[in-house]
C-alpha cells in the first residue's frame, strides 16, 4: 500500500488539532471539515485546506458521513481520521469510507462490531477464557433472568444498554423490588440513546480501580500492549483525571493483563490503537469491562511514558506498515498525569458553561504538555462536549508529576467562562491522590466535601476578591462612558458581526492553502 | 463608585476612584490604595504591598437579576469567588421587595439549551429544590430546581423547546 498523503480529519476541537499536527510531523497534508460554529476555530486555520459540512448541531455536521466522505474525496483525501466520538465507533461509516476507495484510520468494521454489542463481547472473551464481570451473558427479555442472577450473585447489580456505553441505559439495583421500573427506565433511555433497546445485567462492582490497556494491532498479526492508564477518577461515569502507570499494578499484573489485552485484540480481529477496558478489584484481580475502538481522549498519558506518538502509529498502521515495536522493548518510563478540563461549572453540580473566553493562559515549562484547540475570543459552544483542554504532567516519578501538575494548573488562566480547574487543584493536592487511595465511586462520594471547599475563602481573600470585582466593574464603566463621550460608534467586529446577521452566514466555500 | 460588594455571607461597602495610574480604594471606612496591572481579564490587583493575580469577568446574572446588581467571577490563587456588586441606592429598595414577599418569581434558564423535560404541573405546589425542568446543553441534562417553594403559576416553555439564556421558563407564585 502507498504511504498516505493527504488526511481528512472528520472532527474539532482538541483531538483535531491533534491529529493536525501528527499529519504534520508525517508530511501528510491535513484537511479539515468543520460545521458553520468551528469556522475560525485552530485546526480549521492550521489545516491546508477545510470544507464546511453543515450547521453547529453535530447531527447537521459531524454526524453526516455521506457530506464527509464526499468531502474528502473532492479534497483529493486519501484516507480519513475520525477521532474520538462522533463517527470514530460507527461501523457503517468505517465500511462507506472503504467503499469509497478510502482507508479508514481505525480498526476494520467487522471488528467494530464484534466488540460493539456488549453481550456479544462478553460471550466472546468468556469463551476465550478472559474473565468477564459476573451476570448475564444474554440480552434480558424480561425480569426473570436477571431476579434469578441476581439472587444466585447477591444485590446491588447494575443494568447496562448492549449497544451502549457513556453510562446511559445504565441503572443500579439494590433490592428486587426495584428491579422492573429500572429495567423500563434503562430499556427507554437505551432504545432513545442508541436506536437498540437490548439491556443486560452486571453483578455491581463498587469498591474497585477503572484500569485500561492500550493496545497495538497491525495488518500483519502482530499486537503489543503499551502498558495500563489509572481512570478510576470519574464522576458519573465521566473520567476526570487519568495516569499511567497506575499504583495499583505491579509489573507483574501488568504483563497478565497486558496479555489479556493482546488476547482480547486477538479474538476479535482487532486492527490499530484500541483500549480494552477492565474493572481491578482489592485483590488485583481484572474483570473484562469492554473494548473502545478508537482513540482515547486519555492517550497522551501513555505517549509521555512510553514516548510513542500514537496518532503517528494510527497512521502507519492504517497504511499498512508493520509494527516496529516490540513488546519486550516496553516499559513505562517516569509518571504522567491528565487533567480533563472541562467547561464546567464545579461549585454548581458541573453545569455546562458555554461561552466567551475573555483571556486564557495556557501553563507550559518542563514535563507540561496541553493539548487544546482554545484561543482568545473563542467562543466555547453548547453544542459540543464541554472538554476545553487536556493537561498533561509528566516526571520522573509520580510526586514530580503531582508537584507539576499543581503548578501547570495554578498557571492555567481562564476567564469568561467557569472551568473544572480549581476542582482538579483540589483532587489533586488531596491526601487520597497523593496515597492513591481512591476507586470509582471516590469522586462522587467526596463531591460534597469537595464542592464546600472550592467556595471556601478567608477574610482575606474575599476582601481582595471584592476590590477586583470593583475595580474591574469601574474600568468597564469608565470605558463604556469614555465610548459614549467620543460618540463612537460599536468597533468594526461588532458592526461585521451585525452585517453578517443580517446578510446571513459568510459564504460557505471553504478554502485551500495556495 | 459607591458599591457593596457580597462575596458569599460577606459583605463589603466599598467607593472605588481613579487616584492616577492608580484606584483609591475605601473598603469598610478603611482607606487603601490598589494598583491594577494588565489589561484584559486577567490582572494583578495590589492591596497591602500583597499582588494577587486575579482573572475578573461579569457573568448574566442568573436567577433574581435584581436591577442594579451585577455578578462578577473572580479567580485568584486558584480559587473561583462569587461577587455580586450591588448599587447601594438600590440595595434598601430590595430589602423592601423582599418584604413584598409573595410575589411571582420567575425561573429563568441559566443557559441556553434544550427543554428536554416538564417535570411540574401549572397549579402544582412545590418545596424548595424540587426538580421543575430538565434542560439539556453540551450533551449533558441539567435539572432546574424550585429556589423557594410556592405555586407553579405558568410554564412558559414546552418540551422539546430551544430556550435562550435568561428567558422565563417557568413562573412560581
Amino acid at each position: 500500500m502507498p504511504p498516505l498523503r493527504r488526511i481528512l480529519i472528520a472532527n474539532r476541537g482538541e483531538i483535531a488539532l491533534r491529529v493536525v499536527r501528527a499529519c504534520r510531523d508525517l508530511g501528510i497534508s491535513p484537511v479539515m471539515v468543520y460545521s458553520e460554529a468551528d469556522r475560525d476555530s485552530l485546526p480549521v486555520r492550521l489545516a491546508d485546506q477545510a470544507l464546511p459540512i453543515g450547521e453547529a448541531p453535530a447531527a447537521k455536521s459531524y454526524l453526516r458521513s455521506d457530506v464527509i466522505i464526499e468531502a474528502a474525496i473532492r479534497a483529493g483525501a486519501d484516507a480519513i481520521h475520525p477521532g474520538y466520538g462522533f463517527l470514530a465507533e460507527n461501523a457503517a461509516f468505517a465500511r462507506a469510507t472503504a467503499e469509497a476507495g478510502l482507508v479508514f484510520i481505525g480498526p476494520p468494521p467487522e471488528a467494530m462490531q464484534a466488540v460493539g454489542d456488549k453481550v456479544e463481547a462478553r460471550r466472546l472473551m468468556s469463551k476465550h477464557g478472559v474473565p468477564i464481570i459476573p451476570g448475564l451473558t444474554d440480552r434480558a427479555a424480561d425480569t426473570t433472568s436477571i431476579a434469578a442472577f441476581a439472587r444466585q450473585a447477591g444485590y446491588p447489580i447494575v443494568l447496562k444498554a448492549a449497544a451502549g456505553g457513556g453510562g446511559k441505559g445504565m441503572r443500579v439495583v439494590r433490592a428486587e423490588a426495584d428491579l422492573a421500573g429500572a429495567l423500563r427506565m434503562a430499556r427507554s433511555e437505551a432504545g432513545a440513546s442508541f436506536g437498540d433497546d437490548g439491556i443486560y445485567a452486571e453483578k455491581l462492582l463498587e469498591d474497585v480501580r477503572h484500569v485500561e490497556i492500550q493496545i497495538l494491532a497491525d495488518a500483519h498479526g502482530h499486537a503489543v500492549h503499551l502498558g495500563e492508564r489509572e481512570c478510576s477518577l470519574q464522576r458519573r461515569h465521566q473520567k476526570l483525571v487519568e495516569e499511567a502507570p497506575s499504583l495499583a499494578v505491579t509489573p507483574e499484573l501488568r504483563r497478565r493483563m497486558g496479555d489479556l489485552a493482546v488476547q482480547v485484540a486477538r479474538v476479535s480481529g482487532y486492527r490499530n490503537a484500541g483500549t480494552v477496558e477492565f474493572l481491578l478489584d482489592r485483590e488485583g484481580r481484572p474483570y473484562f469491562m469492554e473494548v473502545n475502538a478508537r482513540l482515547q481522549v486519555e492517550h497522551p498519558v501513555t505517549e509521555m511514558v512510553t514516548g510513542l506518538d500514537l496518532v503517528r502509529a494510527q497512521i502507519a498502521i492504517a497504511a499498512g506498515e508493520p509494527l516496529a515495536i516490540r513488546q519486550e522493548d516496553l516499559a513505562p518510563r517516569g509518571w504522567a498525569i491528565e487533567c480533563r478540563i472541562l467547561a464546567e461549572d464545579p461549585v454548581h453540580g458541573f453545569r455546562p458553561q458555554p461561552g466567551r473566553i475573555r483571556a486564557l493562559r495556557l501553563p507550559a515549562g518542563p514535563g507540561i504538555r496541553v493539548d487544546t484547540a482554545l484561543q482568545e475570543g473563542d467562543v466555547v459552544s453548547l453544542h459540543y462536549d464541554a472538554l476545553i483542554a487536556k493537561l498533561c504532567a509528566w516526571g520522573a516519578d509520580r510526586d514530580e508529576a503531582v508537584r507539576r501538575m499543581l503548578r501547570a494548573l495554578g498557571e492555567f488562566q481562564v476567564a469568561g467562562i467557569r472551568t473544572t480547574i480549581p476542582f482538579d487543584r483540589e483532587v489533586i493536592a488531596g491526601e487520597a491522590f497523593r496515597s492513591g487511595r481512591f476507586d470509582i465511586a471516590w469522586v462522587d462520594s467526596r463531591m460534597d466535601a469537595i464542592r464546600a471547599r472550592l467556595l471556601e475563602s478567608d477574610d482575606r481573600e474575599a476582601e481582595r476578591a471584592a476590590v477586583a470585582a470593583a475595580v474591574a466593574s469601574f474600568e468597564e464603566r469608565s470605558r463604556s462612558a469614555a465610548d459614549a463621550s467620543r460618540g463612537a460608534t460599536p468597533d468594526a467586529w461588532a458592526l461585521a458581526g451585525r452585517r453578517a446577521q443580517m446578510q446571513g452566514p459568510a459564504p460557505r466555500r471553504g478554502w485551500a492553502r495556495p | 463608585m459607591k458599591v457593596l460588594a457580597r462575596v458569599g455571607d460577606r459583605e463589603f461597602a466599598l467607593e472605588v476612584s481613579r487616584d492616577g495610574a492608580a484606584y483609591q480604594v475605601s473598603i469598610e471606612g478603611r482607606e487603601a490604595k490598589a494598583h491594577v496591572e494588565g489589561h484584559g481579564a486577567i490582572r494583578t490587583v495590589t492591596l497591602d504591598q500583597l499582588t494577587v493575580e486575579t482573572a475578573a469577568w461579569p457573568v448574566a446574572a442568573a436567577g433574581d437579576g435584581t436591577r442594579g446588581e451585577t455578578a462578577w467571577d473572580v479567580v485568584a490563587g486558584g480559587r473561583l469567588q462569587e461577587v455580586r456588586l450591588v448599587d447601594p441606592l438600590r440595595a434598601g429598595r430590595r430589602g423592601e421587595d423582599a418584604d413584598h414577599a409573595g410575589g411571582p418569581t420567575e425561573v429563568r434558564a441559566v443557559m441556553p439549551g434544550k427543554v428536554v423535560a416538564v417535570l411540574a404541573a401549572v397549579g402544582q405546589e412545590v418545596e424548595t429544590g424540587q426538580g421543575l425542568l430538565v434542560v439539556e446543553a453540551m450533551k449533558m441534562e441539567n435539572e432546574i430546581t424550585a429556589p423557594r417553594a410556592g405555586r407553579v403559576t405558568a410554564i412558559q416553555v414546552k418540551q422539546g423547546e430551544p430556550v435562550d439564556s435568561g428567558a422565563v421558563l417557568l413562573t412560581l407564585e
